[in-house]
C-alpha cells in the first residue's frame, strides 16, 4: 500500500516489524524480500513518484573542493525509486580478491567472505533486470561470444568478465505495483526521515522521526530499523541523530562518514590495433535479452604482483570535444549535448569550446551525414523508446584507434570523509560537507595497471598502447570522483574500533538498527556498486526474517460440499 | 474403482487426454460423449449427446458411474449445461459421479495464495459461470471440482501454441511491471492424472486446485519458454505496446471477426489475459497433493517438452485463439 505523509494528520504515529527508511534500490529489494514474506514493514521515502525541486534541495550540502567533487544534490535522486532513476544500469560483481585483506592496501578485507554475499547475485541481478548472474563469457554465451581484442594474450588481463546491463531499470517504477499489492507493506511518501531517537539506555532505537515539507511529523516505532538512505545521507542520518550521543549514532570510534570512496575513472592513451585484428567493443545481447559487454579486468595474481588495487578497462571512442576525431557521431552528440542530462553530458562539457570547434563538428556531420542519421535513428529506436535501452554509445573508428576508458577502485583512506556542515536545510537538519579526497596510491593503482596493460597489447602482438604516464593523475581527476558511487561512510568490521556495522549490518552496539547500502562497503572494488548494495540488501532481509520468524499459517483442511453449495 | 465413465467434451483438448489416460489406466470402454459425429479412437466407445439436450444427457448417463464434464464455451452455456447436467445426474439411482472440470477463474481477481476455501474476488464472466456450474454440479449425490491453472502441453492451443506464435512474433516476451503475476501452468497429463485419482480414490474433499507448485512469474515463463524456443534475444515489451494490443488491435480484430472479414482466427493479446499476467495469485495445491497423492511434470521438464514439439512440427494457428 502506498500512502502520502501529506495526507497525515499531525503526529501520526505508525509500528511495524521493520521501518525502512529510504525507497531507492537497497530498500525497495528489502522490502520486496519481507513483503513477500509476510513481514509487516513501514518504508519512509522522502521524495514522491517524480522529481520535486523542493524535496530534491534537502540533498544539498558544501563540497570542500568543488573541482573533486560534483554537488552534493547532483548524482543522486531524492525520490521513490532513488538515484535508480537516473542510473546506467551497468551490472558488475565483486571479485573474491575483495573480500581478501590485502596486505598492499590498508584497511582492506571484508569480514565476510565472497560466496557469502555470491550466493545473493542471480537475485540480486534479476532483480536489476540484468538477468541471471552470469558475469563470464562463457556462461552467458555458452556458444561463443567474440573477444573485445582478438588475439590478446591475456597475461596480466582477463577479457573473460563481463558487465550485463540492466534496463537500466527505475526501481520505483517497476516495482510499484509489487508494493502496492504486497498485503503488509506500506510505503509512505514525502516523509523526510529527520533523526534516530535511541532508548534511554541509548543500545536501541526506540523511534525513527520523519518530517513532511509541510510540517506534519510522523513517528514510526519498530522491532528494527534499516537505514536505505544511500551512501550520503545514511552517514548524514547517523551523525545528526545526537541527542544522546554527541558524535551521533555507531560513531564512537569517529568511523562515521570516514574512508568515503567513490572509484576513479577516465579515458587515456591511444590503443592502436594492427590491420586485420578483429574488434568487438559493443555490445552483445544474451538470450534472455540482455545487453552484455566483455572488458579487460586486471588478473588477481597481477593485482598481488603490482600491489595495486583493482582495475578494469573498456574500449573507448576519442575525447568528443576534440573535432579532430573526425566523427560525424561524435561531432552530433558534442552539437547536441544541451539535450542531455547533466550527469551524462559532463564529459561532452570538458575545455572551452571555440566557435572554430563548432564550425569543424559541423563539417564533421556534413561529412557523413548517413552515419549521423543512422545513429540518430539508433538512439530513437533503441533507446528513447525502448524499455530494455541499448547501454551507451558506440562508435566504431575509422581508424583502428581506441582510447581507454578505466574505472579503478580507490582505496580507503580514513581522511576522505563526509561530516555535518554549519548550515541547515528547511526541516532544519544540518547539511553535509563532503571533503573527498584521493591518495597516491589511487594514482599507482591507474599507473600499474595501465602499464600492465601495454605490456600485455605489445606482448600478443596485436598493436601498441601509448599513453602519457606522467599525464595520469591529471585525467583520473579531469571531472574528479567518479559521479553516483557513494561508498564506506558506514564501513563492515567485525569490531567497533574498525567499523559502523557488523557482519549482519547491525549498528555496533545498537540492537535493532541497520544499515543497507554501499556506505557499508569496506573496499570498493572495481565494479559499480548497485548490484552488490541489492545484494546485501536481500541477504539483510534473510537475516531480519530469521529473526522475526514469523508463525507459518497453518495448513488448511479440504473444503466440505456445504461450503461449497453456499 | 468405478467403471464405466462418460467424458463428456471428449473431442476437446482436456477430454482428449482424460480418455487417453483412462484408457491407459485400465478403465475398459470409457465413453467419448460429443455432439459432434466422430469416429472414437481404438479402445473408447463413441456416445453422441448433445449437452445441452436433457432428454439426451439423462440417457447418455444409463449405466454410466461417473461422467466427466470437461465442455467448453461461451459462459451462458456452461452455467446451463451444468444444471442440465445436475437434474440428469440426480434422476439416476445410484447417482453417477460427477467430476467437473473447473478453473481458477472461479477465484475471480483474488490475489496471493489460494487454497480451495478462499473466497471468490471480481470475478469475469466465465469465471462467475464457472462458479455457477460447481454450485449446480454440488447439489448432487457426489462431485468433485478441479480447478486447474493453466492447462498446457504439447499440443494445448491456448498456453502453449498460441504463447509460442506470440512470443516468436516478437509480441510477447519480457513484460516488466507487466508480467509480475504468477503463472500457475499444470501439464494437460497432471490433469488428466489428477481425474484418475479422484475416479479411484474418491478422495474426501469436493474441490482440488491443481497447479505445479512454485509458479514462476508470468515473466520468468515467457523467457524461458522463449529461450526454449530460440525466439532470441528475448525482447522487452513496452508497456505503450502492450496497451496498443490489448484496446486497439483486439477490439479492432474483434469487429472485424464479427463483421466477418477475417476468417483466419487471428491471435490477439485481450485485456483480461493483460490482468492475468498482472494477478499475483499463487493456487495451493497441497490438498490436491494430500488427497490425490497427485505429483507434477516438473516445469522444466513440460515446457522443454513443448519446446522441442514446437522446434520439430510447424505450427498451425489453432482453433481457439483468445
Ligand atoms: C547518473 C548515475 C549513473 C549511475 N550508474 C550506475 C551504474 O551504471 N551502475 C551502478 O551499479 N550504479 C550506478 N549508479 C549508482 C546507483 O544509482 C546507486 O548505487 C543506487 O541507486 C544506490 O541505491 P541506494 O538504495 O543505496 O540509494 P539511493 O538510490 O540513493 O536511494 C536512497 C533513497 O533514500 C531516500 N532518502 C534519502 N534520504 C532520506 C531521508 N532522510 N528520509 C527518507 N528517505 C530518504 C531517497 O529519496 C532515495 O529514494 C549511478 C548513479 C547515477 C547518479
Amino acid at each position: 500500500m502506498f500512502i502520502d505523509a501529506r495526507g497525515f494528520a499531525d503526529d501520526a504515529r505508525l509500528q511495524a516489524q521493520v521501518c525502512i527508511v529510504g525507497g531507492g534500490a537497497a530498500g525497495i529489494a528489502l522490502a520486496l524480500r519481507l513483503g513477500q514474506r509476510g513481514i509487516d514493514v513501514v518504508l519512509l521515502e522522502a521524495g514522491g513518484r517524480r522529481h520535486e525541486a523542493r524535496t530534491q534541495r534537502l540533498y544539498e550540502g558544501e563540497v570542500t573542493d568543488a573541482r573533486l567533487h560534483p554537488p552534493a544534490d547532483r548524482y543522486r535522486e531524492r525520490r521513490l525509486g532513488g538515484s535508480t532513476a537516473t542510473w546506467g544500469g551497468r551490472c558488475v560483481p565483486f571479485d573474491p580478491i575483495d573480500f581478501e585483506a590485502r596486505d598492499y592496501i590498508p584497511h582492506s578485507g571484508w569480514p565476510i567472505s565472497y560466496e557469502e554475499l555470491a550466493r545473493y547475485y542471480d537475485e540480486a541481478s534479476l532483480l536489476c533486470e540484468a538477468g541471471p548472474a552470469r558475469y563470464r563469457a562463457a556462461d552467458a554465451f555458452p556458444d561463443g561470444s567474440a573477444p573485445p581484442v582478438a588475439g590478446f594474450a591475456a597475461a596480466r588481463f582477463s577479457d573473460d568478465t563481463l558487465e550485463r546491463f540492466s534496463c537500466p531499470t527505475d526501481f520505483g517504477q517497476r516495482y510499484r505495483l509489487r508494493l502496492d499489492g504486497a498485503a503488509r507493506t506500506r510505503v509512505v511518501l514525502h516523509a523526510n526521515v529527520t533523526a534516530l531517537r535511541l532508548d534511554g539506555d541509548g543500545n536501541r532505537i526506540a523511534a525513527v522521526l520523519a518530517r513532511t515539507l509541510d510540517g506534519r511529523r510522523i513517528e514510526v516505532q519498530a522491532d528494527f530499523v534499516v537505514l536505505a538512505a544511500g551512501g550520503l545521507e545514511t552517514a548524514r542520518l547517523l551523525l545528526a541523530s545526537h541527542d544522546r550521543q554527541p558524535a551521533g549514532i555507531g560513531n564512537g570510534h569517529d568511523l562515521v562518514g570516514r574512508y568515503y570512496m567513490c572509484h576513479l575513472a577516465g579515458t587515456i592513451g591511444n590503443l592502436r590495433l594492427g590491420h586485420g585484428v578483429a574488434v568487438a567493443h559493443g555490445y552483445q545481447r544474451s538470450a534472455d535479452g540482455v545487453y552484455c559487454r566483455r572488458r579487460f579486468a586486471l588478473r588477481e595474481d597481477a593485482q598481488r604482483t603490482l600491489r595495486c588495487g583493482n582495475f578494469i578497462a573498456r574500449l573507448h571512442h576519442p575525447r568528443i570535444g576534440d573535432p579532430a576525431h573526425g566523427s560525424a557521431v561524435l561531432s552530433l552528440l558534442f552539437l547536441a549535448r544541451r539535450l542531455i542530462p547533466y550527469e551524462y553530458a559532463k564529459r561532452l562539457h570538458d575545455g572551452d569550446s571555440a566557435p572554430r570547434d563548432w564550425l569543424a563538428h559541423a563539417r564533421n556531420v556534413a561529412r557523413d551525414p548517413c552515419a549521423a542519421f543512422a545513429f540518430a535513428w539508433q538512439m530513437l529506436t533503441q533507446r528513447k523508446l525502448a524499455s530494455r535501452k541499448f547501454p551507451s554509445i558506440i562508435v566504431t573508428p575509422r581508424e583502428p584507434c581506441f582510447s581507454l576508458d578505466f574505472h579503478a577502485e580507490q582505496v580507503p583512506n580514513p581522511s576522505s570523509r563526509v561530516q555535518l556542515s554549519e548550515q541547515r536545510d528547511e526541516l532544519g537538519m544540518p547539511r553535509l560537507r563532503i571533503d573527498w579526497r584521493h591518495t597516491q596510491a589511487d594514482v599507482d593503482t591507474v599507473q600499474r595497471a595501465l602499464a600492465a596493460f601495454a605490456a600485455d597489447v605489445r606482448d600478443s602482438g596485436v598493436g601498441r598502447f601509448d599513453y602519457a604516464a606522467e599525464s595520469i593523475e591529471q585525467e583520473m581527476l579531469r571531472y574528479g570522483a567518479y559521479g553516483g558511487h557513494h561508498i564506506g561512510t558506514a564501513r563492515m568490521a567485525a569490531t567497533p574500533r574498525t567499523g559502523v556495522v557488523d557482519t549482519d549490518l547491525r549498528v555496533h552496539g545498537v540492537g535493532n538498527l541497520f544499515v543497507a547500502s554501499a556506505a557499508v562497503f569496506p573496499t570498493s572494488s572495481q565494479a559499480n556498486p548497485t548490484l552488490t548494495i541489492v545484494a546485501l540488501a536481500l541477504r539483510l532481509g534473510d537475516h531480519l526474517q530469521r529473526r522475526l520468524a514469523p508463525a507459518q499459517a497453518a495448513s488448511p483442511a479440504a473444503l466440505s460440499i456445504e461450503e461449497l453449495a453456499a | 474403482m468405478t467403471s464405466r465413465v462418460l467424458v463428456l467434451g471428449g473431442a476437446g483438448y482436456i477430454g482428449g487426454h482424460v480418455l487417453r489416460a483412462l484408457c491407459a489406466g485400465g478403465f475398459e470402454q470409457p465413453l467419448l460423449g460429443t455432439r459432434r459425429a466422430r469416429a472414437a479412437p481404438a479402445g473408447v466407445q463413441l456416445c453422441r449427446v448433445d449437452a445441452l439436450d436433457r432428454a439426451a444427457l439423462r440417457a447418455a448417463l444409463d449405466g454410466v458411474d461417473a461422467v466427466v464434464n470437461c465442455v467448453a464455451g461461451a459462459p451462458r452455456m456452461l452455467q446451463r449445461q451444468a444444471a442440465l447436467l445436475a437434474d440428469a445426474v440426480r434422476a439416476h439411482t445410484p447417482q453417477p459421479l460427477v467430476v467437473q472440470l473447473s478453473s481458477m477463474a472461479v477465484y475471480g481477481d483474488r490475489e496471493g495464495r489460494v487454497d480451495e476455501g478462499a473466497a471468490p474476488g471480481r470475478l469475469s464472466a466465465y469465471g462467475a459461470a464457472k462458479r455457477e456450474a460447481e454450485r449446480e454440479l454440488a447439489r448432487c449425490e457426489r462431485s468433485v471440482m478441479l480447478r486447474a491453472g493453466c492447462v498446457y502441453g504439447p499440443d494445448s492451443e491456448q498456453w502453449t501454441l498460441r504463447i509460442a506464435r506470440l512470443l516468436r512474433e516478437g509480441r510477447l516476451g519480457d513484460l516488466g511491471a507487466a508480467g509480475d503475476g504468477r503463472c500457475n501452468l499444470v501439464h494437460v497429463d497432471d490433469v488428466a492424472a489428477a481425474v484418475l485419482h479422484v475416479l479411484r480414490r474418491a478422495p474426501r474433499g469436493v474441490a482440488f486446485n491443481l497447479a505445479a507448485p512454485q509458479a514462476p512469474s508470468w515473466n520468468e515463463y515467457l523467457v524461458r519458454f522463449a529461450c526454449l524456443l530460440d525466439a532470441t534475444p528475448v525482447r522487452r515489451i513496452t508497456p505503450r505496446r502492450l496497451a496498443a494490443e490489448a484496446y486497439l488491435r483486439a477490439p479492432l480484430l474483434k469487429v472485424l471477426r464479427r463483421a466477418g472479414a477475417g476468417r483466419a482466427a487471428a491471435t490477439t493479446i485481450t485485456p483480461s489475459l493483460l490482468a492475468l499476467f498482472r494477478q499475483d495469485i499463487v493456487l495451493d495445491s497441497q490438498a490436491a497433493e494430500r488427497e490425490l497423492r497427485q505429483r507434477w511434470v516438473p516445469l522444466d521438464q513440460g515446457l522443454a517438452a513443448c519446446a522441442a514439439a514446437l522446434r520439430g512440427g510447424v505450427d498451425k494457428p489453432g482453433l481457439l485463439s483468445a
